[in-house]
């Protein structure tokens, strides 16, 4: 059984729909990320798990129970803000030791013991007595990280808590709360904006566009096989091409884009359709090679970014813009790409 | 724990059937009683002195006039005749606008500039309220009288100058003596919450520094200046002692016809008056509370730097030293001819009106008002004004920050005895309870000191609720979010977080309703009959003589007793600072 | 913020509070009961009973400790407690000194209207005698019971030793329930000095008071809630009828005169020189000498010759179980020894005209030739619509 389940979820407010038909189950121990940009109803749907909002349709299930009615109190889940909000007029104890005055410490300890391990799992110890005003943005999250779990909830949600943080100690802290999380087997909804994020420390994703949710998968299904443009297109970079279908070529089809023929073989067969139909097809920047052997064509580089181990250019091809990602140094015209039939997805 | 969770439940409830049931008992039953008569005539229920009211030009001028023949609004444009309510709303509106204009400087100077002794002085912008209008009477002619001393520090350096008194300008001055400070004291709260980057910004974008005053920090301070600005109205609006005092009866308010009506055993005409002045000032509440925005008390991510006051003359430094020597004259300078005139007597400096507190007290008979027990009375009743205001006003407080239908209308019905005049207040509990209310076959009354305790208590809630209610909305959601994700109930939530997080604003709603009760008089002297129950103020009246010397000097007493007890209120709040 | 400790102060202050109430059951057909009010003068806060039983009627029986009879007097603030000098406590001895009995004196901020506020709700008074009451209280008084019984009784005059030489000129209540105890007259106090400096006389008219010469130059003490603003409105209408004292106050108006507050407020702004005159009492000088003043400050004038006389009478309530005791109580008022001490204690004049006042009396304290009053049957129905025309007129925008 599912630990989290979502069915048919629907909010609507006076003047908008923010869910329009969430759909997903989440399993005990998960990492579980929602992702998608801002406004696509990531968040409502993190506070409709947390009992914040209550959907207008559809149900939310907690281990197989629905919990509709029920408040936020009383579902066990501890929520980790993006502004944190600690509890200013308390201490970094009182504040990790708020939750134990509604539940027990798990395993007998007493709630001082609780907060020390807490404090301690966060890396936190000694900074008790401090004021929440007296700490770093990074500290404050992990207090407020350390006050969600105290009461070992069955759920843990994040609401974009590394937005406020640099970008050096937003990896550090990615890399704590994953290895936390994994160390105490809790399960966690994760929301972000951020997809390079959530491919890197979910177990699996729910890319969300539009209050719908475009597809669900582990991190490589979402980056290897996106289901829609816009998965496709959201997560990480991609290079998409709208194609006339000219026809099968042995087991690849032909498609023309612009007038130009590629073969793409991504195993779909007659799936692809007849000719003149039309279809869309991707390939990732890393795929696409300088110099090489099939499906080439001409580009003129445009702007390049050093990104330290590799550059990513950006080319003209026509008046499309291509993304290519290579080591070595290029510029100028007349540079020829190409891509391995394999390495095109159809959408 | 399923028991204190049932509790808690129960608690709001609780809470608000024991807090309407109070103000029922204290408020809206004793001010029943005798606004009823405005619809009662020997026994009759009928609305024929609303009536004769309204049609009485003297009452509501072009109006009633227009009520009998319309063409007077086009014959005798624009020379309108103003009728008692057409001019006691005017000289409210010029008193407003002369607060603000002489209040926002001040919060100008108590927010973004530091000098020696601003936490005293920012306590004791509360202290005009008190004053009773004998002692700003007093003050005032000594200071803007013909003899005064702005008149003759005028003429000694050669501009022609008379006295100022007897003119509307003096009311209005003296509201703005009175209800300045009140709103130099909200905006400046609120102005030390506006953040200093967004100024910042406006300025990088190429706005002046008074521009960018005026595109970016006054919309952030409209909402407590629009405060401040409807309560100087209200009470302006209702002001009547000082019109009389300083300006004459040719320049009198509404409320100075509600109390001339009742002392002529008029109680329907009377009742009709006070009702409509209640109306009126309910309605622009309630227009009020439906626009604004809610003042946003969290502290900001960057306060703006203060400013050292003294120090090299810049403009910022000149506009602030000029506007410190207005405020001397107008709010400094009466309160020390005050003192002034209580040491002083025919024979030059001298301690007599001391003296005869002293003996009064030591030696009085029963019959006789004595100083220190006027004193103890007053705080006392202070005291027990704040045990039920507080409580009462940050329940009301926790209310209207909820979301339900009608909220706008709970807070309005909150914010009634603004409203109302404290002579129906104090005339409703005399007859409600004092001489006692019969039902079920039992009288039921209370002692004059109760009733005393209940007129300033009423009167003191209001101003809790509307200190600690932008305080609560201004609390982060995520704060109360993230508590009740850790298992608190709403309850809880109010307890453990909230009212924690509000205690600066609880305090200064708390140190107002203190000085709402000390200085409380018109309710006082109806119920303080005969017994021991008077209070400061009563004290000061029963000490006017010929020579004004020993109610001076009482005044001055009530002045001491007032400013300490602020400055202790106002410092135990100290450190509390949370902001948001 | 100590939960606990808030929460047993509350619960001690309500305790407190509930202290002063008091449910009592009324008996069959009575409305009046004696339950916990603090109408009973100086008992404070508290829900016992006052010294005496509830009676049917709703009158309390006075008995002071010890079985010594107790006559409660009323009477207005400044007889018994006033800065300067008040008859109250010294009567209060020297009554005592000679009768067997206990003189309690009860003198609310509301005065007259304290008692009549009571007996128009049916709520008991607790008073014998009422002293100081002027004509416009006692019309006031009977108007307000409006055909009930009176709120006064009359006293048998027979009793009164001294009654025949009261001043005719002062009697003023026809039922003889308020017999007269003390006099004054309202005049104008005026400043020589600034006088001097406008190059005009003392007035010696109204009309005087209304011309150019004396142009912003009255202060006038607001009749709406001053007896001494009452009575000069009075001797206006006196002296120009009901029919034209409007005209010439809106000739007084428009020459500057201002009215304020009280008698406080305007005696205060005289005194600040606001203006060179203002309407007050011709006894004024006895103070100026007394602090030393300069007298050319505190000069008294009459006008037209004439001057309105400020007269109080003392009148037991109705009701009372101490009618013997309130006799005797007027009877001694009235004996000349103590007119005299009243009047030079409350810096006035005594209503008998054998009163042994020191020869020097009158070098400071003036009365005018003739002498103006209205008296009950010229107030009865009067009053209201004077005043309310006259206020009308004056706060007209």
């Amino acid at each position: 059984m599912a630990d989290l389940e979502l069915s048919g979820v629907r909010k609507a407010f006076a003047d908008t729909v923010a869910l329009d038909g969430v759909t997903f189950d989440i399993e005990e121990g998960e990492f579980f990320t929602l992702v998608g940009p801002s406004g696509c109803g990531k968040t409502t749907t993190l506070r409709t798990i947390a009992g914040l909002e209550s959907p207008t349709e559809g149900t939310v299930r907690f281990g197989g129970e629905d919990v509709a009615g029920v408040p936020t109190e009383d579902r066990d889940v501890g929520i980790v803000f993006q502004n944190y909000a600690l509890f200013p007029h308390m201490s970094v104890r009182e504040n990790v030791a708020y939750g134990l005055n509604f539940a027990e410490p798990p395993d007998g300890q007493s709630v001082d013991e609780r907060v020390t391990e807490l404090l301690e799992l966060v890396d936190l110890s000694g900074m008790g007595e401090r004021e929440p005003d007296q700490l770093s943005g990074g500290q404050q999250q992990r207090v407020a990280l350390a006050r969600a779990l105290a009461p070992a909830p069955d759920v843990l949600l994040l609401d974009e808590p590394m937005s406020a943080l640099d970008a050096r100690l937003r990896e550090t802290l990615r890399r704590q709360v994953k290895r936390i999380q994994q160390d105490l087997a809790v399960t966690t909804v994760y929301v972000t904006h951020d997809q390079e994020e959530a491919l890197a420390i979910s177990d699996r994703l729910a890319v969300m566009h539009d209050g719908g949710v475009e597809q669900v998968g582990t991190p490589r299904e979402v980056y290897e096989e996106p289901a829609t443009e816009f998965v496709a297109s959201f997560v990480g970079e991609n290079n998409l091409f709208d194609a006339e279908v000219v026809g099968r070529d042995g087991g690849a089809t032909a498609v023309a884009v612009d007038g130009t023929e590629f073969r793409i073989d991504d195993g779909l067969g007659d799936r692809s359709g007849g000719a003149g139909d039309r279809l869309t097809f991707c390939v990732r920047p890393e795929d696409l090679t300088v110099g090489a052997d099939t499906n080439r064509f001409e580009v003129a580089v445009d702007t390049a970014e050093f990104l330290g181990e590799t550059t990513r250019y950006y080319a003209e091809w026509g008046d499309r813009t291509v993304v290519f990602r290579t080591p070595d140094a290029h510029g100028g015209d007349g540079l020829t790409l190409g891509f391995d039939p394999a390495d095109a997805r159809v959408l | 724990m399923r028991v204190t969770r049932v509790a808690e439940r129960l608690s709001a409830p609780a809470l608000a059937v024991a807090t309407l049931a109070l103000l029922a008992l204290m408020f809206f039953y004793p001010v029943g009683i005798v606004l009823v008569e405005a619809v009662r005539v020997d026994g009759v229920y009928t609305l024929a002195t609303v009536v004769e009211v309204l049609r009485d030009p003297f009452f509501f001028g072009v109006f009633a006039q227009a009520l009998d023949d319309p063409s007077v609004i086009v014959d005798s444009f624009p020379d309108y005749r103003l009728g008692l309510f057409g001019f006691t709303a005017y000289q409210a509106l010029l008193s407003t606008i002369a607060a603000i204009l002489l209040g926002l400087p001040g919060a100008y100077v108590l927010a973004r500039f530091e000098f020696p002794g601003r936490k005293t002085i920012r306590s004791l912008t509360a202290l005009p309220f008190v004053m009773p209008t004998i002692l700003v009477a007093i003050g005032f002619v000594a200071t803007f009288g013909e003899s005064g001393v702005l008149v003759r520090a005028l003429r000694s350096v050669g501009l022609p100058a008379s006295s100022f008194t007897g003119t509307l300008g003096i009311i209005v001055l003296a509201h703005a003596f009175y209800d300045a400070p009140l709103i130099a004291r909200i905006t400046a709260a609120s102005w030390e919450g506006v953040d200093a980057e967004m100024t910042e910004t406006a300025r990088s974008l190429g706005a002046s520094p008074l521009r960018a005053f005026r595109d970016v920090v006054i919309p952030q301070l409209l909402p407590a200046i629009l405060t401040g600005a409807l309560l100087t109205f209200i009470f302006s609006f209702m002001s009547f002692a000082i019109v009389l005092a300083l300006g004459g009866l040719s320049l009198a308010t509404v409320e100075v016809w509600v109390y001339h009506r009742i002392s002529q055993l008029d109680y329907g005409t009377a009742s009709t008056l006070a009702t409509m002045e209640m109306l009126f000032s309910l309605a622009l509440t309630y227009a009020y509370l439906r626009y604004e925005a809610r003042q946003r008390a969290t502290s900001a991510a960057r306060p703006p730097d203060r400013v050292d006051l003294l120090g090299p003359a810049t403009k910022r430094r000149l506009f602030a030293w000029g506007y410190a020597v207005v405020a001397v004259v107008v709010f400094v300078v009466p309160i020390v001819s005050l003192l002034l005139s209580s040491v002083t007597g025919p024979e030059g400096f001298t301690l007599r009106n001391y003296r005869f507190l002293v003996e009064r007290q030591a030696s009085a008979y029963a019959f006789q008002i004595k100083p220190l027990t006027a004193v103890t009375n007053s705080l006392i009743f202070g005291a027990g004004t704040l045990l039920i205001a507080v409580p009462m006003g940050v329940f009301l407080a926790v209310v209207s920050t909820r979301q339900f239908r009608g909220r706008k209308l709970i807070d309005t019905l909150s914010m009634a005895p603004f409203a109302v005049s404290g002579v129906v207040v104090g005339l409703g509990l005399l007859r409600g309870f004092v001489f006692g209310t019969e039902a079920f076959g039992y009288r039921f009354t209370v002692t004059g000191a109760v009733a005393i305790v209940a007129a300033h208590a009423v009167g003191a809630y209001p101003f809790v609720t509307r200190n600690v209610a932008p305080a609560l909305s201004g609390i982060d959601g995520s704060i109360v979010e993230s508590a009740r994700s850790l298992g608190a109930s709403r309850a809880r939530v109010m307890l453990d977080i909230e009212l924690p997080l509000v205690v600066p604003a609880v305090l200064a709603g708390t140190a107002f309703a203190f000085a709402i009760s000390i200085g409380e008089f018109d309710s006082t002297v109806i119920l303080a009959t005969g017994g021991s129950s008077y209070t400061m103020p009563v004290a000061i009246e029963r000490f006017i003589g010929r020579r004004l010397g020993p109610a001076t000097a009482m005044g001055v007493v009530l002045l001491v007793v007032t400013s300490v007890s602020f400055v202790i209120i106002d410092r135990l709040g100290e450190g509390s600072g949370f902001g948001g | 913020m100590n939960r606990r400790r808030f929460l047993t102060t509350v619960g001690a202050g309500a305790a407190g509070l509930l202290a002063g109430c008091s449910a009592e059951p009324t008996d069959d057909g009575s409305t009046a009961t004696e339950s916990g009010s603090t109408d009973t003068p100086e008992s404070g806060a508290t829900a016992t009973e006052a010294d005496g039983t509830a009676t049917a009627d709703g009158t309390v029986t006075g008995t002071a400790s010890g079985g010594t009879p107790l006559l409660r007097v009323g009477t207005y603030p400044s007889f018994v407690d006033a800065p300067s000098s008040s008859p109250g406590p010294w009567l209060k001895e020297r009554f005592e000194s000679e009768f067997d009995a206990e003189l309690r004196w009860f003198a609310p901020e509301s005065s007259m209207d304290y008692f009549l506020q009571r007996r128009q709700q049916g709520v008991s008074i607790d008073t014998d005698l009422f002293l100081g009451l002027t004509p416009e209280n006692l019309v006031k008084a009977d108007r307000g019971v409006d055909g009930g019984e009176s709120m006064f009784t009359s006293v048998d005059t027979a009793d009164l030793s001294n009654v025949d030489a009261v001043v005719d000129d002062y009697r003023f209540d026809p039922q003889e329930r308020a017999i007269p105890v003390g006099a004054s007259y309202i005049s104008l106090v005026y400043n020589q000095n600034a006088l001097d400096e406008r190059g005009v006389d003392a007035p010696q008219t109204f009309d005087d008071l209304a011309s150019d010469s004396y142009e912003n130059g009255l202060l006038v003490p607001n009749p709406q809630n001053s007896e001494t603003g009452l009575e000069f409105m009075f001797w206006t209408i006196d002296q120009f009828g009901e029919d034209g004292y409007l005209d010439y106050w809106s000739d007084l108006m428009n020459n500057g005169t201002r009215v304020l507050q009280d008698w406080g407020t305007a005696y205060d702004a005289y005194s600040n020189d606001e203006a060179p005159m203002v309407v007050s009492f011709s006894t004024d000088q006895v103070y100026a000498d007394r602090y030393d003043q300069d007298m050319a400050r505190h000069q008294v004038g009459f006008l037209n010759d004439s001057g309105y006389a400020y007269l109080e009478g003392a009148a037991p309530f109705t009701g009372t179980d101490q009618m013997g005791l309130a006799t005797e109580f007027i009877d001694f008022v009235l004996r000349p020894e103590i007119q005299a001490e009243i009047a030079q204690r409350n810096v006035a004049l005594p209503a008998v005209d054998n009163a042994d006042l020191p020869s020097d009396y009158y070098d400071l304290v003036y009365e005018p030739e003739e002498t103006v009053s209205f008296g009950y049957d010229e107030l009865m129905g009067n009053v209201e619509p004077w005043l309310n025309d006259w206020s009308r007129q004056i706060a007209t925008q």
